[in-house]
C-alpha cells in the first residue's frame, strides 16, 4: 500500500509540470531577438534581391500560408490543394515553395482567429479589414517593401482608382498588406423587372421612380395559383440601398457635402420621404409581409415561383433567378434597367471602394518581400497569360473542354480595378459586331460567354446561355456598367478605411437600432416621424463620436472621387 | 378510453417529429430548381439522387467515415471506461468516502467554466495532439453529464448487494464490474448512446484541431463539402460552374447521411432501456 | 507527523476508490483547468504575442463596456425569460411523455415512438428555421391554416414580438424532448416492479400508482436534470436564435449571446466574449450551488 504513495505523488507532480509547461509556453520568446534575426535576414535577403524584384530565390525558400477554397474546386488528376501543378510552378518561376499549414472550405475566420490568438500564423494569409486592423495594432504583421519590389505593372494595376485601395492597407505611412484589389464598378445597382408581366399588363418600362412604384403596386394586383403576388423583393437584410439611391439618398454609407463635412447617409432627413413611400407600398400589398423574418434564399423562393416581379441587385444577382428557364424554355423574361430617379437628376449607385480582404505577412516571416513577388507573378500571368499558362489552366496549360477554373488555386489573387469596365466594353461590342476577336484571346471564360450569348440568340435556350445573354449581350448588364462609368453614375462611400475605435465599439448597436427602426416603419408599426427620434438616438449613442472620428480620418485621406478618371 | 386518448396524443406527437424529417428527406431528393421555388413539401419534387451522388461519390467520404468509426471506437470506449470508473466511487456516500463531494465539484466546475476555444486549442497543441485523432478524444474524454447520470443510477442499487460481496472478500473493482455494471444496463445504455451521438455529431473540433482534410471525421468532412456561398460575390466564370448544385439539397442530404447510422443503431439499444433491475438474486 | 497517519488510514480504506478517480481527474485538470487560464482574457487586453500572463491588465473595463451598452438590460431580461420558460417546459414535456409512454402496453409502439421522437435532435437549426418559416407563415403556413379553420386570426409567430419567445420555447422543446424522454424512461424502468405489485394488492388504480410510485421514483432524476439545466439559464440558445431572429423581433428575441456575436463582427477582440462567458459561468455556479445546498439540507439528497 505504501508503494502506491510514490506513484501518486509522481502523477501529481507530472500533472503540475504539464500545467506549468502549457502556461509558460504562452509567453513568446523575447521579441527583441526575433526582430533582430528577422531584420538581419531580411537585410541579407533584400541585399541579394534588391537588384532583381522578380528574381528567383536560390536556394528555394519555403513560404507558408493557409487557404480557404471552394469544395468543388477542380484539380488536375492526382492533385489537391496541398500539392498541385500551380504550387509547383511558383517554385519553378520564383524559387518559392508554397506550403499550406492548413486549408479549409468553410469557417476560415474561426480557424484564423485561433491561429492568431495562439500566435501560430503562417508566413502570409488572407485577412479581413477588421482582422488586419487588430493585427496591425498588436504588431503581428510586417510592413512590406513595396517601392523596391513591386513591378511597374503591379504598381499600375493597383492605381487605377487613384491609390484608394492601397491607402486602406497603409498604416502610419507604411504598407502593411497587399489589398485584394477589385473593381467597385461591378457593384452598380440594377433593377430587374419581369418584362413579360409588363407586356401582359400593358405597362411601359419605368422612366421615373414614380413609374417603378406604380409598377410595383400593379404587380401586387396580379393573381397567381401559387399565392399572393408582390412587387418589390425584400428580405430581412433590408438591402434597399438601390431603392433609396433613386431618391438620391445614401443610407449606411458616409457622404461628403460641399463644405467638405462627412456625415452618415442614413441621417438625411429626406429619408422620411422614401420611407413613407415604402410604408405605403407595404400597405398596398406590394411587399411581402413576412420579409422581416426571411433570409435571401427563403425570399428568393417567391421570385422562383412567380410571386415577385421587381428585384434589386448587381449584375451577378441574376444567378438567383433559378427558375427563369425551365425545360429549355424561357418562362421568366427579366429585363435589367438602370436605377430610375425621382427627378431629373440621374440616380447614382452607392458603392464602396474598399476591399474585402487583404494579404498580410506575419511579423515573424523571414521573407516579407516574397509576397510582393507573388503579386508580381500573378499580375504578369493576367497581363500575359501565355507566359504562365499553368497558373490559369493547370497542367494541360490550356483551357479544357469544360473550361475548369484553375486561377483560384493560386494563393494570392487580386482583381483588376477596371475589370468590369473592360468587360463592359468588349463583350457588348463583340456581340454587337458579332466579332469574338474583339475579346482578348486569353480570356477564355469570356469568349465562352460570348458563344453562349450567340447560342441564346440563335434559339438554344438554357440557364447558362440566358444568363450570359442577360449579362454580356449588346445591351446587357455589363454594357450598363460601362454606361454608368462613362456617365459617372456612382456615389462612392467617403469612408473606406478600417473601422475607427468608436465604430468598432458602437456600430453594431447603432446598426441594430437602424434595422429595427426601418423594419418597424415599413411594417407600419411606427410612423415615419419616429425616424427623427432614431436620428437623435443615433447621435447620442455614439454616432456623433463616430462622425467626428470619420471626419478626422477623412482629413488625411484622399477623396475617393479624385482619382476617378477612365483608364 | 384513456388508452385511446393516450395513443392519439402520442401518435400526434410522433407525427410532429416525423413530418419535418420527411420534409428534409424530400428536399434532399428533389431537384435544386424545385427546392429554390419552395415547391417541396412532404414528398420530393422532380426526384433526383444528385445530392447523394455528390456525397457518396466523393473520394473523401469513405475515408472520413472510417475516421469517424475509429474515433467512435476509441472515444466511446474511453468515455465508457472513465464514466464507470468515476460514477462508482462518486456514488458512494460521504460517510464512506469523504473526498467524494470534493471530487464531484472538481468535475462539475469545468462544466460551468471554460476558458474557451482558444486556450483549449493551445493546450491541445502543447500536448502534441494537433493533427492526431486523439485531439478528438482526449479533451472530452470525461463526459461529466453522463457521469452524473450514471452515478445516480448506481445510487439506486441496494447496499445489500455490495455488502454481501464485501463479505465474500471482493474489492471495489470486483464489485463494480461484477455487480454494479450488470444491473445498470438501462443507465449504461443511456450514457453509451449519448457518448456515441456526441462523437458522431461533433464536427467543429475536427475542423479546429486537424489541418489536413485527409484526417477529418465524417461530420467535419460533410460540413466542409456543403458551404453556403454568396453567389453575388462570384465572377461570371465561377458562377457558370458552381451554381448547379443547390446548397440546400446538399445540406439536406448531409443531414441524412449523418443521422441515419445513429437512427439505425438506436432501436437495437432500446432493449436495454426497457430492462429493469434484476432484483432479489443476492446470490453471489 | 499527524498528517501522514490519517492519509494512510484513508488510503487503506478507500485507496482503490481514489485511484479510480485519478485518470479522469488528470484529463480534466489538463484539458479543462489548464484552459481556464484563458479566462484571464476577460480582464486584460489580450495580445497573442504576449500570452495570457503578460497582456496588459484592464480589470473590469470589458464589463463596464458591456453594461454601458444601451441594449444590455433588454437582452438580459430576454435571456432570463426565454431560458426560464425553456427549463420549465423542457422539464414538463419529456416527463409527461415518458409517463404516457409508460402506459402503453404494445412494445412495438413504444420502440417506434422512441425512435421517432429522437429525430428532431439531429436537425440543425439552419434547416429547422427554413421549415419553421414555411409552416408558421401567416399567409399560407400549415399552423395558421389550422387556426383559421378553428376561427382564429393568423398569428405571425416569427415576426410578432408577442409570440416570438413562445415560438423559441416551443421549437426548442420540440427539438430536444425526445432525448430527455430517453433518460426519464430509463429511470422509470429502474423502479422496482414489486412496488407496483404491492400497490395493486392494496387496490390502487393506475392514476394513484403514477402519483405515488412512478413520480416519486423519478423525482431524483428530475431534480438532477433541472439543476443541471439551471446552469444553462443564461444560455438562451444562441444557435437557434441566430437562425430565427431578425430586426423585427430584436425587442424580445435579442439575447446576451446574439448581442456579443454582433459586437464580434465589428471588432476582432477576445475580451468581451470571454468576460460575458465568465459572468454567465459565475451565475450558473451560484444557481447550481444553491440548488445543491437546498436539496441537501431540506431533503438530505445530494444531487450529484
Amino acid at each position: 500500500m505504501n508503494k502506491l504513495r510514490y506513484p501518486a505523488l509522481a502523477i501529481g507532480l507530472a500533472m503540475l509540470l504539464t500545467l506549468f509547461n502549457a502556461c509558460s509556453k504562452n509567453e513568446a520568446s523575447p521579441p527583441a531577438s526575433t526582430a533582430a534575426a528577422t531584420g538581419s535576414q531580411t537585410a541579407q535577403a533584400s541585399a541579394s534581391q534588391a537588384a532583381n524584384p522578380t528574381g528567383k530565390y536560390d536556394p528555394s525558400i519555403e513560404f507558408t500560408t493557409v487557404r480557404v477554397y471552394d469544395p468543388k474546386q477542380y484539380f488536375d488528376p492526382g492533385d489537391d490543394i496541398d500539392s498541385n501543378a500551380v504550387y509547383d510552378y511558383y517554385d519553378t518561376a520564383l524559387g518559392i515553395k508554397l506550403k499550406n499549414l492548413w486549408a479549409v472550405t468553410s469557417d476560415y475566420d474561426s480557424k484564423l482567429k485561433v491561429a492568431i490568438a495562439s500566435d501560430t500564423l503562417p508566413d502570409f494569409f488572407k485577412a479581413s479589414p477588421v482582422v488586419l486592423q487588430q493585427l496591425v495594432t498588436d504588431d503581428m504583421v510586417a510592413s512590406l517593401p513595396w517601392d523596391e519590389y513591386a513591378s511597374d505593372d503591379l504598381k499600375k494595376w493597383v492605381s487605377y482608382d487613384g491609390g484608394i485601395q492601397m491607402q486602406s492597407a497603409t498604416f502610419n505611412g507604411k504598407l502593411m498588406a497587399v489589398p485584394e484589389t477589385r473593381g467597385p464598378y461591378g457593384d452598380l445597382g440594377i433593377v430587374y423587372i419581369r418584362k413579360d408581366w409588363l407586356r401582359e399588363m400593358n405597362l411601359s418600362e419605368p422612366q421615373t421612380m414614380d413609374d417603378l412604384n406604380n409598377i410595383a403596386k400593379a404587380f401586387a394586383q396580379r393573381s397567381s395559383a401559387n399565392g399572393k403576388v408582390f412587387g418589390y423583393f425584400l428580405d430581412k437584410s433590408l438591402d434597399l440601398k438601390s431603392f433609396f439611391n433613386s431618391y438620391h439618398l445614401y443610407p449606411k454609407i458616409w457622404v461628403k457635402d460641399e463644405a467638405g463635412n462627412v456625415t452618415y447617409g442614413s441621417l438625411d432627413p429626406r429619408m422620411k420621404v422614401a420611407l413613407q413611400e415604402l410604408q405605403d407600398l407595404f400597405k398596398a400589398g406590394a411587399i411581402d409581409p413576412e420579409f422581416g423574418v426571411k433570409d435571401k434564399n427563403k425570399e428568393l423562393e417567391l421570385v422562383n415561383s412567380d410571386r415577385v416581379g421587381i428585384v434589386y441587385g448587381r449584375y451577378t444577382d441574376a444567378n438567383g433567378f433559378k427558375n427563369a428557364v425551365k425545360d429549355d424554355k424561357l418562362v421568366q423574361d427579366w429585363g435589367a434597367y438602370l436605377l430610375p430617379s425621382v427627378d431629373d437628376k440621374p440616380a447614382l449607385s452607392q458603392v464602396n471602394s474598399s476591399v474585402k480582404n487583404y494579404f498580410a505577412v506575419s511579423k515573424k516571416s523571414k521573407h516579407p518581400e516574397a509576397i510582393i513577388k507573388l503579386a508580381n507573378l500573378w499580375i504578369d500571368s493576367q497581363l500575359h497569360p501565355e507566359k504562365h499558362p499553368i497558373m490559369n489552366w493547370g497542367k494541360t496549360e490550356k483551357a479544357d473542354a469544360e473550361n475548369h477554373i484553375f486561377y483560384t488555386i493560386n494563393p494570392l489573387v487580386i482583381f483588376g480595378q477596371a475589370d468590369h469596365i473592360n468587360m463592359g466594353t468588349y463583350l457588348p461590342n463583340a456581340d454587337k459586331l458579332k466579332d469574338p476577336s474583339l475579346i482578348p484571346s486569353d480570356k477564355k471564360g469570356q469568349i465562352k460567354q460570348y458563344h453562349n450569348v450567340q447560342d441564346y440568340e440563335n434559339g438554344i435556350v438554357n440557364f447558362t446561355n440566358w444568363l450570359a445573354w442577360l449579362q454580356a449581350s449588346e445591351h446587357g448588364t455589363m454594357s450598363m456598367i460601362k454606361t454608368a462609368y462613362d456617365n459617372n453614375l456612382y456615389k462612392f462611400d467617403a469612408f473606406f478605411g478600417a473601422p475607427t475605435a468608436t465604430m468598432g465599439q458602437k456600430m453594431a448597436t447603432l446598426q441594430a437600432k437602424e434595422d429595427e427602426m426601418m423594419t418597424k416603419i415599413i411594417l407600419g408599426a411606427a410612423s415615419v416621424d419616429e425616424y427623427d427620434s432614431f436620428i437623435a438616438e443615433w447621435k447620442k449613442l455614439g454616432g456623433d463620436q463616430i462622425t467626428a472620428e470619420v471626419n478626422e480620418w477623412a482629413a488625411t485621406h484622399q477623396d475617393p472621387l479624385a482619382g476617378r478618371t477612365a483608364k | 378510453m384513456f388508452t385511446v386518448i393516450n395513443y392519439l396524443l402520442l401518435t400526434g406527437l410522433a407525427a410532429v417529429c416525423m413530418l419535418p424529417f420527411l420534409h428534409v428527406l424530400s428536399i434532399s431528393l428533389s431537384s435544386a430548381q424545385e427546392v429554390a421555388a419552395g415547391r417541396v413539401g412532404l414528398y420530393p419534387a422532380k426526384f433526383t439522387w444528385a445530392s447523394y451522388e455528390t456525397v457518396f461519390g466523393s473520394a473523401g467520404y469513405m475515408k472520413a467515415s472510417l475516421v469517424s468509426l475509429e474515433r467512435i471506437a476509441l472515444g466511446v470506449s474511453l468515455n465508457m471506461l472513465l464514466t464507470v470508473l468515476l460514477a462508482y466511487p462518486l456514488s458512494k456516500e460521504s460517510g464512506q468516502f469523504r473526498m467524494r463531494t470534493v471530487y464531484v465539484w472538481l468535475f462539475i466546475l469545468p462544466m460551468l467554466f471554460s476558458g474557451g476555444m482558444i486556450p483549449t486549442y493551445m493546450i491541445v497543441k502543447e500536448t502534441g495532439l494537433i493533427d492526431s485523432i486523439w485531439a478528438l478524444i482526449l479533451p472530452n474524454a470525461v463526459p461529466i453529464f453522463n457521469v452524473v447520470l450514471l452515478l445516480n443510477f448506481f445510487r439506486g442499487i441496494p447496499r445489500e448487494m455490495e455488502e454481501s460481496a464485501k463479505i465474500d472478500g471482493a474489492n471495489h473493482f470486483t464489485i463494480m464490474w461484477r455487480i454494479y455494471v450488470p444491473v445498470s444496463m438501462a443507465g449504461l445504455a443511456t450514457v453509451f448512446l449519448f457518448a456515441v451521438v456526441a462523437h458522431w455529431n461533433s464536427w467543429f473540433d475536427g475542423m479546429i484541431y486537424l489541418n489536413s482534410p485527409k484526417d477529418y471525421p465524417l461530420q467535419t468532412y460533410l460540413h466542409m463539402s456543403f458551404t453556403v456561398k454568396d453567389f453575388s460575390e462570384m465572377t461570371p466564370e465561377e458562377l457558370e460552374h458552381y451554381f448547379k448544385v443547390d446548397d440546400r439539397t446538399g445540406r439536406a442530404a448531409q443531414i441524412f447521411v449523418a443521422a441515419l447510422p445513429i437512427l439505425l443503431v438506436y432501436p437495437f439499444l432500446q432493449r436495454h432501456f426497457m430492462k429493469g433491475i434484476v432484483l432479489g438474486s443476492v446470490k453471489e | 507527523m499527524d498528517v501522514i497517519a490519517p492519509l494512510r488510514r484513508e488510503w487503506n480504506r478507500n485507496g482503490l476508490l481514489h485511484v479510480m478517480v485519478w485518470p479522469a481527474l488528470f484529463l480534466v485538470l489538463l484539458y479543462h483547468y489548464g484552459a481556464m487560464a484563458g479566462l484571464l482574457m476577460a480582464f486584460e487586453r489580450y495580445v497573442p504575442t504576449k500570452g495570457f500572463f503578460n497582456s496588459p491588465w484592464i480589470g473590469w473595463d470589458n464589463y463596464k463596456y458591456v453594461i454601458a451598452l444601451p441594449d444590455t438590460p433588454r437582452v438580459i431580461v430576454n435571456t432570463l425569460k426565454i431560458s426560464t420558460m425553456k427549463i420549465i417546459f423542457g422539464l414538463i414535456t419529456p416527463v409527461v411523455t415518458a409517463l404516457l409512454l409508460n402506459e402503453v402496453r404494445k412494445m412495438a409502439f413504444r420502440r417506434i415512438f422512441q425512435t421517432i421522437v429522437y429525430f428532431p435532435h439531429f436537425l440543425s437549426w439552419v434547416i429547422i428555421s427554413g421549415i419553421l418559416m414555411d409552416i408558421l407563415s401567416p399567409s399560407d403556413g400549415m399552423v395558421n391554416r389550422l387556426i383559421a379553420g378553428l376561427g382564429g386570426k393568423p398569428i405571425f409567430f416569427l415576426g410578432d414580438n408577442n409570440w416570438f419567445q413562445f415560438t423559441l420555447v416551443a421549437s426548442d422543446v420540440w427539438k430536444d424532448f425526445g432525448f430527455k424522454t430517453i433518460v426519464y424512461l430509463a429511470a422509470l424502468t429502474s423502479i422496482s416492479p414489486t412496488l407496483y405489485e404491492a400497490s395493486e394488492i392494496d387496490g390502487a388504480n393506475r392514476w394513484q400508482q403514477t402519483l405515488h410510485i412512478t413520480l416519486p421514483g423519478i423525482v431524483p432524476i428530475i431534480i438532477l436534470l433541472t439543476t443541471l439545466s439551471l446552469g444553462e439559464v443564461l444560455n438562451a440558445g444562441f444557435d437557434q436564435i441566430l437562425n430565427l431572429y431578425s430586426p423585427a423581433v430584436y425587442k424580445t428575441g435579442d439575447v446576451i449571446d446574439t448581442l456579443v456575436y454582433r459586437l464580434g463582427l465589428q471588432q476582432f477582440q477576445y475580451g468581451v466574449a470571454t468576460a460575458v462567458g465568465f459572468f454567465k459561468s459565475c451565475v450558473s455556479l451560484i444557481l447550481i450551488g444553491i440548488s445543491y445546498f437546498l436539496a441537501y439540507r431540506l431533503a438530505n439528497y445530494r444531487i450529484f
